[in-house]
């Protein structure tokens, strides 16, 4: 009888570990109704009941879409569910259910490996990875739709493939530039620096004044490789297509002008940072400069609002990090936020996913997007209204921009590349450094 | 009637097996089958087509100086966890197997690790090494202590090791401490009356009796080294300049970031060889030793 017991119970918790899978994406669902309804009581009076209806619908004849989109961050997506929120209100066929994940890329890497791709996608269309799920006819071309004329023309061309069509709808820019705390520059009466010299003399005022200017985090070899493209792009302009060539086996870094020039700037820059560069981690750093233990923090446009969020009357605004003279600075731009959808939907759910990407590309909700994210927007018709940020905004609709470097080099030779200068933020040493990055170009472009 | 029971008790316990095979099966060999398979491809993780190209991945990662880097570095990575998590789990165990008071719980306090996640306690350290252990450090006078263990190659690995110790010792721990309950008390006794000293009680009674255990104690530590991905990845994401790029660190980046699955299956599979000849080494060489005694 006792046996006979233990079996039943065995069975039973087989067959619950199965159903715990089903369950899964009910509580996601209900997880992000939760998130929805945060902004105010009313709106959350409005998207509860909202919810409601919409679960009445699904039980009927609406459309379940999901939107994989690839933000960790706290505002990207709150904007993205305030524009979810306001479509599945307005259009009550559908419903569209965002869904984030940690880890994003590799889950999404793996989804279309496996062929469970997302109906609508975020994803990055400068680069080569991106090139790759085109080629393979994974992702369903946009040529044509009318949504497309609403995005910029620069941002436009930037997503365009190889075989001329257009198959993401860019929606936000990324960029690299320094992170400054207004109030401490007014306090010291510093304006922002056009120029290396300039940078140099905010640099030394901090310094004399007790603060550290330049928070630096060098822990994970990622994000020493942001900071790398950023300074590179800054100071040799020419960098990334002079490693393009040491790849192709046309040329060496060892002995380049330039790339010397670059990383004594780069030495000098550690003497006004941070010594536990290589402890910190992004998140640390952010929090240091949150507080104003740092003047100024080279970072991406991904840290703005996790930045913000850590203290949020931080006086925030950002700059291009400034080459020797206004004409030959550059920044590290690309597509941060692309809106893609699958080749592999039906037709239905494909018209379905027409329709959300055209509510995004309408001039209002990218508006609001824009508000919570921060990044700039690809959209037509968006304000900026934080002067903090104009510097930036200015270098990047000049189009004084530089792509990642993930658009024209194989992961596999980037990410190797970042560890070598991880090894330069320890010893500084930049022949040695120059050397290794030879070596290393040279292991991993032996295929 | 008792062999009609009997025959019943049998097919409730193949019944028990059935379903632990089958999940294996499916779950488990199907799974590694293909991984092989596809490190004789040139399968990038992405297409839909992929070609058969022999033993080239793993020429490649023959010639590849980093492949070698992270199976050194996994091999010191394994060698110091061994040590440091048997020592520990040994010394804990006799420990606490001669507590006469609060046995449970001083036992179930030394467990907690074991059922905190890696990845929480590689959090928790990374900031016990960021904030409080360059303090002790500078009010110690020691100048390596005094910045961040993770910083440098030459501490970050042994920092590494030292978190996951700290954690992997809880479960050796109760199996040691089963394997000592096993150990007749009169052998204890009888020695002390031949005037054993404790060094001589331990190497001649504890020590065989609780040789078995080691074994299996040693197996797990082993395969836990190897296979080590979770703590190197939270803490230093293999950094600094590949200094804790242990090998399970190395597939990730290859399938995931570098998207070159093919070679990155290759990679798993000469780890799968390399831990399956020590856990066959080791069982071996303990396995006689054990049967000497």
């Amino acid at each position: 009888m006792r046996k006979k017991i233990a079996v039943i119970l065995c069975t039973v918790m087989v067959g619950m570990s199965f159903a715990g899978c089903g369950k899964q994406e009910q509580t996601a669902d209900a997880g992000a109704q939760e998130a929805s309804g945060e902004e105010s009581a009313d709106e959350q009076k409005q998207s509860s009941g909202e919810a409601e209806e919409q679960q009445e619908q699904a039980s009927g004849e609406a459309l379940t879409i999901e939107f994989f989109q690839q933000k960790g961050e706290e505002g990207p997506q709150k904007g993205y569910q305030a524009i979810i929120d306001k479509f599945n209100a307005e259009n009550p066929d559908i419903v569209i259910e965002m869904n984030t994940v940690p880890d994003a890329p590799t889950v999404l890497t793996s989804r279309i490996s496996s062929g469970d791709i997302p109906v609508i996608f975020s994803d990055f269309p400068t680069q080569v990875a991106f090139r790759q799920k085109v080629a393979n006819g994974y992702i369903q071309d946009l040529t044509g739709q009318a949504f497309l004329d609403n995005v910029e023309a620069s941002s436009l061309e930037l997503a365009k493939q190889e075989d001329g069509g257009y198959y993401a709808l860019s929606y936000s820019r990324s960029f690299m530039g320094v992170y400054y705390n207004r109030a401490i520059f007014e306090e010291h009466g510093l304006d922002v620096p056009a120029t290396w010299e300039e940078f140099l003399t905010v640099c030394e005022t901090l310094q004399a004044a007790g603060i550290t200017p330049m928070g630096l985090h060098g822990k994970d070899p990622g994000r020493v490789g942001h900071t790398f493209q950023c300074t590179l792009n800054a100071w040799a302009p020419n960098g990334v297509e002079i490693i393009e060539k040491a790849v192709a086996g046309e040329t060496k870094i060892e002995g380049n002008e330039e790339f010397i020039q670059a990383f004594e700037k780069m030495k000098t820059l550690f003497t006004y940072a941070n010594e536990d560069a290589l402890a910190l981690s992004d998140i640390q750093c952010y929090e240091q400069f949150a507080n104003g233990q740092y003047a100024m923090c080279i970072t991406g446009s991904y840290a703005r609002g996790t930045i913000e969020s850590l203290n949020a009357d931080l006086d925030l605004g950002i700059f291009p990090l400034p080459n020797d003279t206004v004409e030959t600075t550059r920044c590290v731009a690309g597509i941060d936020a692309a809106i893609c959808v699958s080749a592999k939907a039906s037709e239905e759910e494909k018209e379905a996913a027409y329709r959300f990407l055209a509510y995004l590309a309408e001039p209002e909700n990218a508006q609001l997007f824009y508000d919570s994210d921060g990044a700039p927007s690809c959209i037509k018709g968006v304000v900026n209204n934080d002067e903090g940020i104009a510097p930036i905004i200015e270098i990047l609709n000049a189009g004084k921009t530089h792509d990642w470097m993930a658009s024209t080099i194989s992961n596999n030779v980037s990410t190797d590349l970042y560890n070598v200068v991880q090894g330069f933020w320890a010893d500084q040493d930049v022949d040695t450094l120059l050397k290794n990055m030879d070596a290393s170009i040279a292991v991993t472009s032996m295929e | 009637m008792r062999r009609q029971l009997k025959i019943k008790g049998t097919g409730v316990y193949f019944a028990f097996t059935v379903i632990p095979v089958l999940l294996y099966t499916f779950f488990y060999m199907i799974s590694v089958i293909n991984g092989i398979k596809y490190s004789f491809t040139d399968w990038d993780g992405i297409s839909m087509e992929y070609q058969y190209v022999g033993f080239k991945n793993y020429l490649l990662l023959f010639k590849n100086p980093y492949f070698w880097n992270a199976l050194k570095t996994t091999l010191f990575y394994s060698c110091m966890l061994v040590a440091g998590v048997i020592l520990t789990s040994l010394f804990l165990a006799i420990s606490l197997n001669s507590l006469k008071w609060f046995k449970t719980f001083v036992k179930s306090i030394y467990f907690i690790p074991a059922m905190i996640g890696g990845v929480t306690i590689a959090l928790i350290w990374d900031q016990l090494f960021y904030r409080v252990v360059p303090l002790i450090g500078r009010f110690l006078g020691i100048e390596w202590l005094s910045q961040s263990l993770l910083m440098t190659g030459k501490t970050a690995l042994p920092a590494v090791v030292f978190v996951q110790s700290w954690q992997a010792a809880a479960m050796p721990t109760v199996i040691f401490i089963a394997g000592l309950q096993q150990i007749p008390e009169e052998q204890y006794e009888s020695a002390r009356i031949d005037g054993a000293t404790a060094f001589a009680r331990f190497r001649y009674i504890t020590m065989p009796y609780l040789l078995p255990t080691v074994t299996v104690n040693l197996v797990l530590t082993i395969k836990q080294g190897f296979t080590s991905f979770d703590f190197p990845y939270a803490l230093t994401g293999g950094g600094p300049v590949r200094a804790t790029e242990v090998i399970g660190i190395l597939i990730y980046n290859d399938a995931f970031k570098n998207m070159r699955f093919s070679v990155a299956n290759a990679e798993a599979c000469v780890l799968f060889v390399v831990v399956a000849a020590f856990s066959l080494t080791q069982l071996k060489l303990t396995g006689k030793g054990g049967a000497a005694e």
